[in-house]
């Protein structure tokens, strides 16, 4: 078990740079996933952490020792790579062994023949063989022992890949998006069989996900990349009700969060957000609404805004009503429960509310605005009533 | 139906010349100068033939000197173009494309051109007429590491990643990854190589004087100036056993030498 400490690191490859400065500290026995769009050097920073690409400045520590001089195999991480990459020409029992073969049995007793005669090979060979078989009867990957990865699944390669990663109880474990080959109903079966191995390990996972739902269910916290930096480190609550960047708020949450100019929302919302920009000023203000913290009223409510409903769905427990408002190019998406509030149906025409304390607001840079107004409520009375 | 004519026909010319050493192999010395002609001999005299071929000249040492250089040759080409293709296709050093480039040239150059540096060479090290003067010249073959570098640089680099994590050194990637899994490329290459030094003639020539040393090709040219004279018969018979090992050796790996060649073509 082991903490990581990552102070400063920065990568380039060329002119690009894709890593600026990260740094990250990540608990002994934590789950952290890292989010974040593709290509913003998720891979690159597993990679650095398992020693698999040098990083150009800046330190990683696992545990208490810096080890930015030490190649992968001493670093005592473990990684399941996206295509898995299990040897094709070997076995999954000979897959599996080999992390604890080439680190058991001395260059000697790993020849193919002369090392049956060195001493101790047969004893060990036979503790490497129970070692897998146990893991595999835990992931209930044993009848598949005698195949080669060609044979299987993809579901059983991810276990495989998992079991490979698992039989020589790393301090680490750093997963690179392990679940984006299966299908969606496996992968949410997968999902819950990574949170238990974790809870049973025990160890610190690093996990890269593109998917939200993983995220969130998954991690201790998340860690939102974009462009190689770090955007908000967080438990999966904050980071859905207290986003510090627009990206933040967008991609965590489905149906994903409202985001709407300001400007359109000028005659609604000003002075709701009139402190956000200076003097008032609402060019690239970005104001967000989580969709169930919209909730519809019959038209000419005070402090609402009207709309006609473009599209219903039903979802059974749910029901999104998708609302177009003036002055936005996208409709609004309002999460509803299917018998409250009134009669929905395409083309009425009715009016949306929200809670100031509801409302997300983002600068032009898309950083968030935490500066609540002196009562915003009043405010939004006061305009609407004028 | 013209493509196959046309493939019938080529394969008509290539092996025609095949088809009657292994006919005149089979003939009396009446037989072979006489004017008409036919495949098959009107007095079948392959026995005496062969039996001439395998006592009058050492036959079965030249062969026995072509199965160890050639194989020779191969494995010291495998362990030393593995590597260099490994390093070509997968790792990060300065000047990495100017070695890649330089390896491009080699494969251009016939080795012909090289005959007579390589000869001082070999003088020099004072290996002329010897096992190693026939192997020497060989051991880096440009067309291997070309070969070996297309293979390996299709497989992902995740595989090489994890076979770091898992405690592989660099060489072991090489052999204990790489090689096992370019197996189509390592046969196809197997092929050319041997059926390459098994039918060279040139460099041997130039590097051998002893009897006892002559690799197949060699051996059956001396064989024909010393012992037959103008005794066809006995040499085609001598040509046609030195050639058997080779097309036994293709039959047996066509699939994968197809599969190999093919590699760069799909991917
Ligand atoms: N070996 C390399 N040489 C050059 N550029 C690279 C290399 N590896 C990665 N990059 C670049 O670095 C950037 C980050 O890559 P990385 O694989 O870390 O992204 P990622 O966040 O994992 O993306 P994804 O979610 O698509 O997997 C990309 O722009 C990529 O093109
Ligand atoms: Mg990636």
């Amino acid at each position: 078990m082991a903490s990581i400490s990552l102070d400063g690191i920065g990568k380039s490859f060329g002119r690009t740079r894709v890593l600026k400065r990260i740094s990250l500290d990540i608990r002994d026995g934590e789950f952290l996933t890292l989010v974040g769009p593709s290509g913003c050097g998720k891979s690159t920073l597993l990679r650095i952490i398992a020693g698999l690409e040098l990083q150009d400045e800046g330190s990683v520590r696992i545990g208490d020792r810096a080890v930015d001089g030490l190649p992968p195999k001493a670093r005592d991480v473990a990684m399941v790579f996206q295509s898995y990459a299990l040897y094709p020409h070997m076995t999954v029992e000979r897959n599996m062994a080999v992390p604890l073969v080439m680190r058991r049995l001395g260059a000697l007793q790993r020849m193919p023949l002369v090392g049956r005669l060195a001493p101790g090979t047969e004893r060990m060979r036979a503790s490497i063989a129970a070692d897998v078989r146990k893991v595999a009867l835990a992931l209930g990957i044993e009848p598949l022992l005698a195949r080669k990865p060609g044979q299987l699944s993809g579901g059983q390669r991810q276990r495989v890949a998992v079991g490979r990663a698992m039989v020589r109880q790393p301090a680490v474990f750093l997963m690179d998006e392990p679940l984006s080959n299966l299908d969606a109903k496996l992968r949410v079966s997968m999902r819950a069989e990574i949170k238990e191995l974790h809870a049973k390990l025990g160890v610190t996972f690093v996990y890269v996900t593109h998917d939200q739902a993983e995220a969130m269910t998954l991690s201790d916290r998340v860690d939102l990349m974009i462009d190689g930096e770090l955007v908000q480190i967080a438990p999966p609550q904050v980071l859905y009700n207290d986003p510090d960047h627009v990206n933040v708020a967008a991609f965590v949450g489905s149906p994903s969060i409202n985001l709407v100019q300001a400007t359109a929302l000028s005659e609604w919302l000003a002075s709701a957000v009139r402190w956000a920009g200076d003097a008032g000023n609402l060019d690239g203000v970005t104001i967000g609404f989580r969709p169930e913290r919209l909730s519809i009223c019959n038209e000419g409510t005070a402090g609402s805004i009207a709309g006609r409903i473009r599209l219903v769905e039903h979802l059974g427990a749910d029901r999104y009503v998708h609302i177009d408002i003036a002055r936005t190019e996208r409709p609004l998406i309002v999460r509803t429960h299917p018998h409250d509030g009134p009669d929905l149906a395409p083309g009425a025409t009715i009016a949306l509310q929200a809670e100031p304390k509801d409302m997300l607001v983002f600068d032009a840079a898309g950083r968030r605005l935490r500066k609540r107004p002196c009562d915003a409520t009043e405010i939004l009375i006061a305009r609407s009533s004028a | 139906m013209a493509r196959h004519l046309l493939l019938l026909s080529s394969a008509a010319l290539l092996l025609g010349p095949l088809v009657w050493m292994v006919s005149l192999s089979l003939k009396p010395p009446g037989e072979i100068f006489r004017a008409s002609f036919s495949l098959l001999p009107e007095q079948w005299y392959a026995a005496e033939n062969y039996m001439r071929a395998l006592t009058v000249a050492p036959l079965p040492r030249f062969l026995s000197n072509g199965v160890i250089v050639c194989l020779t040759i191969l494995l010291c080409q495998i362990l030393i173009c593995a590597p260099i293709a490994y390093a070509l296709a997968k790792l990060q050093f300065r000047g990495r494309d100017a070695i890649f480039a330089l390896v491009l040239v080699g494969l251009l150059l016939p080795h012909q051109v090289l005959a007579l540096p390589l000869f001082v060479l070999c003088w020099k090290l004072g290996i002329l007429d010897s096992y190693a003067a026939l192997v020497l010249p060989f051991i880096v073959s440009p067309f291997g590491i070309f070969l070996f570098r297309q293979f390996f640089k299709s497989t992902s680099d995740d595989l090489m990643h994890a076979a770091r994590l898992d405690g592989y050194s660099e060489l072991g990637i090489v052999f204990q990854i790489m090689l096992p899994l370019a197996r189509p490329a390592v046969i196809a290459f197997s092929i050319l190589s041997i059926t390459s030094h098994w039918n060279d003639l040139f460099w041997p020539l130039i590097a051998i004087r002893t009897e006892e040393l002559m690799p197949p090709a060699l051996g059956v040219i001396t064989f024909r100036n010393e012992e037959a004279g103008s005794d066809y018969g006995p040499l085609m018979a001598g040509a046609a056993i030195i050639l058997a090992p080779l097309l036994i050796a293709f039959l047996a790996a066509q699939r994968w030498f197809v599969e190999g060649l093919m590699l760069g073509s799909t991917k």
